[in-house]
């Protein structure tokens, strides 16, 4: 597993290069992926189309999964991402503008394991940024890996 | 319920009515028992009276039936009507069944002279009939009050009962008004007419009593009552009123026609028995005078006295010749005895030849006849003593002098005795009737003093002849007494027996007698009576059917009616029900789309604000040496400016999720969310001074999410306009508004101008300068939208810098 890599899934480009801006300026993460859709983003994890041939054990650290995505939504990436043996214990925090309780309640039983709702104020947004990278990237022990069988 | 109600109401009426007059009549009754007048309650001179054990049964019976139907709330009365329901039962069980396990109750004799009769039938007995019919209507009555009343069986034999009742008491209430009583002239006590009057009263109450839903009332109501205002209502009092006329015109016809029947029968067997008493007496008379004159010939024919003469004297030879004659005489004339006596009373001759035992008045009627210058007739008497039990030797003997001088006082010289046999053509003339009949009689009669003696055998009872001797005084209506008293004609009255007969009462000519010929008044009418019988009880059924059968027409009618009502409900339903489906799938598109652009407009109207306000920063954080103070102070004014614009989103987003979103109702402890509220408040600004004063145990029931956010607005609010205040106070408790409870949040800040409150709880729409307070307009709106949506309102109360008070209601509980 890659230990610093930040796998960013958010199909707005603004955000994008604000977050990467931010943890950069942060000093949390040089290195980070970005998928613009939700194809693109399993592809990539499940080493199809484009990604054919990664290596597939080679994982993130962090997914950050937009809910909005174009053609395949969040909630179905997460849905695919927890039903691979290979993905399921990959730690993957929504961050989303949405504060719709159904949305909150449907990521947390489909097993995200954190939910940040992406303020309008970026000084405050940038700050959540900093404390995620801290946390998922320095304090917390990635899980083991899954070995193939 | 118009019409149910109404019948209701009627039917009360006929029990208060029915069971008043019942008990009334009994009560006249009694009454008249007391003071020793019991014709009072006879309704008619030659009627039996109701008894006075029937008059207690009967008052019992509606006293009972008018408590429990005029207050059948009342335990006292339930318990009244119970108790004279039963023990009326079994007292007319036990008045019904003494007759025939031969016992008399005490209360039979109660009141009732023991003397007293009309007729033959003694007055102050309870009817068996009565008693049979008193015993159903107490049992209806009985059934009709609780407990029993509660099972679906008793409350459907209640009015069958009571219904018999009234048949059976209508059946001798008609009989009386046919002129025609029943059971008169039998060996039964008849039902007394106020008795039957006051039955079928009683009967009728009780049946009134069951209520509009027993079986018989039912049918005069149709269907369920309380659908459809527009149902046509047949009306049942015209085809009610047609038969009642047919049945009073039929009754009435039907009881002229028998009393015409009655009356030619009666003149029919009055014609008999006249012509049968005229003809037989006309036969006694020829029969006597033909036995005078015999007598007669002997006593003015000189020869044969001087023969008679010369014998007893001695001077004739022997009496070989006049024996010869006299057994001619016998012969000829069906003499029992001819015996010749001479002057000392000794019997000379006797053809035949024994003479029988004289009686003891013998020898007065031999020295009459020795005094007589003519024949002596003694009339029928017994001659000799005969045994008892059998009947005695009866004759009627013609005494003939012999020797008798004209002119002078000397006793004759002897005496010819004729003995007649009146078994030889007497009685059987009497006895014998011409065509067959069950009943009919002649009778002799004689009067001796004070009494009536009957001369013959009778019909109806054995050893009679000379034996029965009725005293004149107490047998005045006797008809033989009447006959014997010289009445002619044709009488209705009751013989020996006590038997109610039509006689035919006359003098016979020229003999001491006096003819009777008489029928039992039974056996003339009998036939009407049982014809009457039929025709009542063919009659009864005829109308019962008649208005059964109408009802369940009727209600048939009304069913069909009631069914076609119901499959147009169910039609227009059904249409209602597919209309609301499509306007429901409409809705729930419409519903989606708006959920949806929600969705998209919390998601995507952010975004690009977080662009706007990250770029700003980034502009501020890196070409910050770049741009005087007042670009740097542009650039604050576009972030907070689109912190606003996230704002004014997310409160848009409550207010449309509030009104869309499903209630979820379950009790809500409304004091610890204006704590926590406050606690909340309090946090974001520790160095605000405000005192919260929260009312301890407040709860309701509603959606506590949306609860919440009607509190954390108001609550809000009250921090918010409470904070040029430097001791700022916020209240939130219950009190009561037109009697419901009403929770209210109480500030003592800036208030406002209530000329705007109309506008207050709009969206969008602020009291206050946005320098001075800032918010987006929307909270109250959505307030309001939370209580709505709970049933119940929300209002203001202020005045500018007096504070404001916010109250709000919710739904009452369900």
């Amino acid at each position: 597993m890659n230990s610093r890599l930040i796998f960013l899934v958010e199909d707005n480009l603004s955000d994008v290069e604000l977050t990467k801006r931010a943890l950069k300026r942060r000093h949390i993460s040089n290195t980070m992926l970005v998928a613009e859709d939700g194809k693109e983003a399993l592809d990539y994890l499940f080493a199809t189309g484009a990604h054919a041939g990664r290596d597939l054990t080679d994982l993130p650290a962090l997914v950050l999964l937009d809910l909005k995505l174009p053609r395949l939504d969040g909630l179905e990436v997460l849905r695919r991402i927890r039903a691979d043996p290979q993905t399921k214990r990959l730690p993957v925090v929504i961050l989303t503008s949405s504060n719709e309780e159904r949305d909150l309640a449907e990521s947390y039983d489909l097993g995200a394991n954190s939910f940040i709702r992406k303020s309008i104020d970026f000084a405050q947004f940038a700050q959540a940024m900093e404390y995620l990278g801290v946390y998922w990237l320095v304090l917390n022990e990635p899980p083991p890996k899954v070995s193939p069988c | 319920m118009p019409m149910g109600s109404h019948l209701e109401k009627t039917l009360r009426r006929v029990v208060a009515v029915c069971s008043l007059g019942a008990g009334a009549l009994a009560l006249l009754a009694l009454v008249g028992w007391v003071f020793g007048n019991w014709k009072i309650g006879a309704l008619g001179n030659n009627y039996v009276p109701m008894a006075p054990s029937t008059a207690l049964m009967l008052i019992l019976l509606s006293g009972g039936l008018f408590l429990h139907s005029r207050w059948p709330a009342s335990r006292a009365a339930r318990r009244l009507a119970f108790l004279a329901g039963s023990s009326v039962g079994s007292m007319s069980l036990l008045v019904w069944s003494q007759r025939f396990l031969g016992y008399q109750l005490p209360v039979e004799r109660w009141l009732a002279p023991a003397t007293a009769a009309v007729g033959a039938i003694p007055v102050g007995l309870t009817s068996p009939l009565t008693a049979l019919t008193v015993l159903p209507a107490a049992l209806a009555l009985l059934l009709e009050s609780p407990p029993l009343s509660r099972h679906r069986l008793c409350r459907w034999m209640a009015p069958t009962l009571a219904l018999g009742a009234f048949m059976a008491s209508l059946a001798v209430l008609l009989s009386y008004a046919a002129g025609f009583s029943l059971l008169y002239g039998s060996r039964t006590v008849p039902m007394a007419l106020p008795a039957a009057v006051s039955l079928v009263l009683l009967s009728c109450g009780i049946l009134a009593a069951a209520g509009p839903l027993a079986w018989p009332i039912i049918l005069l109501e149709a269907g369920p009552v309380d659908s459809a205002a527009s149902r046509p209502r047949w009306s049942m009092l015209g085809p009610l009123a047609l038969l009642l006329f047919l049945l009073l015109a039929t009754g009435i016809a039907g009881s002229f026609h028998l009393r015409q029947l009655i009356e030619s029968a009666r003149l029919t067997a009055e014609r008999e028995v006249l012509t049968v008493a005229d003809s037989k007496a006309a036969q006694i008379a020829e029969w006597w005078q033909e036995r005078r004159t015999g007598a007669r010939v002997i006593l003015r024919t000189p020869m044969i006295q001087a023969r008679l003469l010369q014998f007893l004297s001695g001077s004739a030879p022997a009496g070989r010749e006049l024996l010869a004659w006299m057994e001619m005489q016998r012969e000829l004339n069906n003499y029992r005895q001819v015996v010749l006596y001479d002057a000392r009373g000794m019997p000379r001759l006797s053809a035949p030849a024994e003479v029988s035992t004289p009686s003891a008045a013998h020898n007065q009627h031999f020295q009459a006849a020795l005094r007589a210058k003519d024949i002596l007739t003694t009339d029928l008497h017994a001659y000799g003593e005969a045994a008892r039990g059998e009947p005695s030797l009866v004759t009627l003997s013609l005494w003939i002098p012999l020797g008798v001088k004209p002119g002078t006082d000397a006793p004759a010289q002897g005496a010819l005795r004729i003995e007649n046999d009146p078994y030889q053509f007497l009685y059987p003339l009497i006895q014998s009737w011409p065509g067959s009949s069950r009943t009919a009689e002649t009778l002799l009669v004689r009067r001796e003093g004070d009494q009536v003696v009957y001369l013959n055998e009778l019909r109806h009872r054995a050893s009679t002849g000379l034996f029965l001797r009725l005293p004149i005084d107490r047998w005045r209506s006797l008809p033989a007494v009447l006959a014997a008293m010289g009445q002619v004609g044709v009488v209705e009255a009751e013989d020996y027996r006590h038997v109610p007969v039509l006689a035919a009462v006359r003098g016979v000519p020229s003999t001491p007698w006096f003819m009777v010929a008489k029928v039992d008044q039974e056996e003339v009418y009998a036939p009407y009576r049982r014809g009457a019988w039929m025709t009542m009880i063919v009659l009864l059924a005829l109308v019962l059917t008649t208005t059964l059968g109408v009802g369940l027409l009727w209600r048939q009618r009304d069913n069909q009616w009631f069914r076609e009502q119901q499959q147009a409900d169910r039609r227009l339903n059904a249409e209602l029900e597919e209309r609301v489906k499509d306007r429901t799938i409409q809705l729930e598109a419409s519903n989606r789309e708006l959920e949806a652009f929600c969705y998209s407009v919390s998601h995507d109207l952010r975004a690009p604000l977080r662009g706007i306000d990250g770029w700003s920063m980034a502009l501020l954080e890196d070409y910050r040496d770049k741009l005087d103070e007042q670009g740097c102070r542009f650039l604050e004014r576009v972030r907070s400016d689109t912190q606003r614009m996230g704002r004014l989103i997310d409160d848009l987003l409550l207010l449309s999720r509030v009104a869309r979103g499903q209630i979820q109702r379950s009790r809500v402890d409304l004091t610890a969310i204006a704590q926590s509220v406050a606690a909340r408040l309090q946090e974001a600004e520790p160095e605000r001074r405000v005192e919260f004063a929260t009312q301890a145990g407040l709860a309701a029931q509603g959606d506590a999410r949306l609860l919440e956010i009607v509190l954390s607005n108001l609550l809000g609010n009250a921090w918010k306009f409470s904070g040029t205040r430097p001791l700022a106070r916020v209240e939130f408790g219950q009190t009561n508004v037109d009697g419901r409870p009403a929770y209210f949040v109480r500030d003592n800040g800036v208030g406002f101008d209530m000329t705007y409150a109309q506008k207050l709880f709009g969206a969008f729409q602020r009291m206050h300068k946005a320098s001075e307070f800032p918010g987006t307009g929307i909270g109250l709106a959505t307030v309001r939208r939370v209580i709505h949506r709970h049933g119940g309102r929300v209002w203001a109360e202020t005045q500018v810098d007096q504070g404001a008070t916010f109250y709000f209601t919710l739904e009452e509980e369900v």
